[in-house]
């Protein structure tokens, strides 16, 4: 059975791991996710810029697909996803002068941009106010696409991070160290109320279905590597005559993860395919491969600590690093349980997926 | 992962549609379908029969078989798209998928052309009921420790010993029985394949009760039972690989419904009872969606690697490995919500309970039948995973 991509996909697959895998090695990936030496890895994110990665959907949204494989792959420490998806919706906005430019610089990975969509700010004559907390990327970022309260209700703002007297960014720390979060505070910000085209709650609805389908592609490489890293270790260690891996137990635990990792990749295709042909049930589809995904990684995270032993608890295994990429990504996209709940509603409500 | 119909596939689902449209019912929500399979056999083969000759008359059976069998002669991809238009309808089950998705599609790849000749078309046409004679009651999962010998007397062949677990041996007209035919040689490689006629003097079928009431599957008594030479489908010895053809064809029943319930049947539970969807629920439904949808997506992408021609591989045992685990569960989940109800055989009140009482039955069976999980789950660390044995 192939990964399910087409052949461009897979190219920039190939491309991207590789430079990616060359920019940023594991050993280095320790040092950001485990260590927390940077915020990210500017030779990895300057890789992917130059390759055309960060505006891959300007092609097909398909490629995105591509390219969060690839991070999730090499376990990169850098705020794809937080950067594309928040590009892919300012881009759903109407855009004028001032407001393109900034999203050609989000393009090229000249700036870096974070959405926060959570409630508790406002926007009143241009102005922000309030706390946004947890933010992801925030440390690192420049612009940030927010969700703010106005005189009308709930509307959508960009605001530009550097602004010290008026936005604070306070580090919290993370079990990965390479998706950093901050408690910002907005004191009267200068912030751009978006023109959208839509309801909020259509584009907030389709920003979270971005999200979801984006990151569901960094989580099932992220659970392919735990799982490849797992098997490798089985087959040879041994314990009591035999490698550990001629044991059931373990075989059966290992193939449980290869099930839900193979389910997982069709849903993650799926929702790249609901989002490319603006099917009905798109967030149905980006909903459940974020839990498919999500569980996924969890699980092959939590086996490869597991089967590693003792060493699977070590600093200098890599095993922990998957297991915090996973509560990372998880954590980014929200809580499984609650996509549960909101896919069984849809389900209930009777939505139907259209294949 | 191909999503959508090509020009043709369109067509010929359009096709398969009006044609279905116009000779099957429906399926209504409260159809349980499952429950075909529980009646009696005078009952439910006359209708079978016909409903078979039905689509072979049009055209529409056996589709990946040649037509110059009476097959269809369509592309894999074609057969799952009628399969797809099908499941839609209320129509018989559970008779013929033996022999037209095993046995004969066996024949025709590794039998003698006169023997593809003799049986094929009947079986096509809904004539002749075909069963598996494999396991035994030494030989279930490790099926190449069997017993059963086929011992040559110079002109013909004595078969000897007992099958089990045998699937509609008691309506089957044939079988495709797997023999020891060299008891010194390693065991994979003593073995070989035969057609055997189920009304041979020397064959006992005697049904085996299921917990479900049915007597679906028969042990089988073969007490010197003469079969000629042309009846052997394999070379002498190499049965194992035959077994291992067959085996392939059963993995090529894409999609294939194992014919028992998923999450549709919970939210139609739901309606019917008071309780509504508590957060317990809805996360137990999200899951088993999640899963489900996995498996048809699933599907999608085997459907690709089978048109690229890649032959059908151990991946192909997560659709069982899933499905009646989940089917099983969800029956246990939905008939403990019921409280005290949920120790009834029946009732009346609620459309969805005699399904539900089937899949607390058969979700047990079927996650031993065709491989237990445990066997398939050995099979994918193996062979997909590369783990040692």
């Amino acid at each position: 059975m192939d990964s399910g991509f087409t052949p461009d996909q897979q190219s920039l697959v190939d491309t991207l791991s590789r430079a990616l895998a060359k920019a940023c090695p594991r050993n280095k990936v320790r040092q950001f996710m485990a260590d927390g030496v940077e915020l990210y890895d500017r030779g990895a994110w300057r890789t992917l810029a130059e390759l055309g990665a960060l505006g891959a959907h300007e092609t097909d949204i398909a490629l995105l697909a591509a390219v969060s494989y690839s991070v999730g792959q090499t376990l990169a420490p850098v705020p794809v996803a937080s950067s594309v998806s928040m590009a892919l919706s300012l881009n759903d906005a109407q855009l004028d002068e001032t407001l393109r430019a900034h999203y050609q610089k989000l393009v090229t990975g000249d700036l870096i941009g974070v959405s926060f969509m959570g409630e508790g700010l406002t926007l009143a004559d241009g102005r922000l106010t309030g706390t946004a907390f947890p933010c992801f990327d925030a440390l690192c970022a420049d612009l940030a696409l927010v969700r703010a309260h106005n005189a009308h209700g709930d509307c959508v703002a960009l605001v530009d991070l550097r602004q010290p007297e008026r936005v604070s960014r306070t580090p919290v720390e993370t079990l990965d160290c390479s998706k950093p979060a901050a408690r910002v505070t907005f004191i009267g910000a200068y912030a751009i109320e978006l023109q959208l085209n839509q309801s909020f709650r259509d584009f907030f609805t389709r920003h979270q279905s971005r999200i979801r389908a984006l990151v569901s592609f960094e989580q099932l490489a992220g659970a392919e590597e735990a799982l490849s890293s797992t098997c490798t270790y089985v087959r040879d260690r041994p314990a009591f005559g035999r490698p550990i891996g001629s044991q059931q137990a373990v075989k059966h635990q290992l193939a449980d993860i290869w099930v839900k990792i193979e389910l997982a990749r069709g849903h993650c295709l799926y929702s790249m395919w609901t989002l490319r042909e603006a099917t009905p049930d798109v967030e149905l589809a980006c909903a459940s491969a974020s839990i498919a995904a999500g569980d996924a990684f969890e699980a092959a995270a939590r086996s490869c600590v597991h089967l590693h032993g003792a060493s699977g608890f070590t600093w200098d295994s890599e095993a922990h690093l998957f297991y915090r990429r996973a509560r990372a990504l998880q954590a980014f996209v929200g809580s499984r349980t609650d996509l549960s709940s909101e896919v069984a509603g849809r389900l209930h409500q009777g939505e139907r997926p259209l294949r | 992962m191909r999503l959508d119909d090509t020009p043709d596939e369109a067509a010929f689902r359009a096709e398969a549609r009006a044609w279905l449209e116009g000779n099957a019912r429906l399926r209504q929500d409260g159809d349980d379908l499952a429950g075909f399979r529980a009646l009696a056999d005078e009952t439910k083969l006359p209708i079978a029969r016909a409903w078979q000759l039905k689509k072979a008359e049009a055209g529409f059976a056996a589709l990946t078989l040649p037509k110059h069998f009476g097959g269809g002669g369509r592309s894999v991809t074609e057969s799952v798209i009628f399969r797809q238009e099908e499941s839609r309808f209320a129509v018989p089950w559970g008779i013929y998928e033996i022999g037209l998705g095993m046995c004969i599609p066996t024949i025709i790849a590794i039998g003698a052309p006169s023997q593809a000749q003799r049986y094929a078309p009947p079986a096509i046409r809904g004539k002749e009921i075909w069963c598996q004679l494999f396991s035994e009651p030494h030989a279930g999962s490790d099926l190449a420790a069997l017993r059963t010998s086929a011992r040559s007397d110079g002109q013909a062949w004595r078969l000897n010993g007992q099958k089990i677990w045998t699937t509609g041996a008691h309506f089957s007209d044939y079988g495709l029985i797997l023999t020891r035919t060299d008891a010194d040689a390693p065991k994979h490689k003593g073995l070989t394949m035969f057609i055997l006629d189920m009304r041979a003097p020397g064959v006992t079928v005697r049904p085996i009760r299921q917990i479900s009431g049915e007597a679906d599957f028969n042990e089988v008594f073969l007490d010197d039972v003469r079969i000629p030479d042309e009846a052997r489908v394999t070379a002498i010895g190499d049965g194992w690989k035959g077994a291992v053809t067959t085996l392939m064809f059963e993995r090529m029943n894409v999609g294939a419904d194992i014919g028992l319930t998923n999450w549709s049947l919970v939210l139609r539970f739901l309606r019917d009872c008071n309780g509504g969807l508590d957060h317990e629920l809805a996360t137990k439904l999200a899951e088993w969606y999640v899963q489900a949808q996995g498996v048809n997506l699933f599907a999608y992408r085997t459907l690709a690697a089978l048109t690229a021609h890649h032959p059908p591989g151990p991946e192909q045992s997560i659709a069982k490995l899933v499905m009646a685990r989940q089917a099983q569960e969800i029956a246990e989940t939905l008939l403990d919500r019921a409280g005290h109800r949920g120790a009834l055989a029946e009732d009346p009140e609620s459309e969805g309970w005699a399904t539900l009482v089937r899949a607390w039955y058969w979700g047990a069976g079927m996650r031993i039948a065709g491989g237990t999980d445990e066997v398939l789950r050995n099979i994918i660390a193996e062979r997909v995973l590369g783990l040692p044995r």
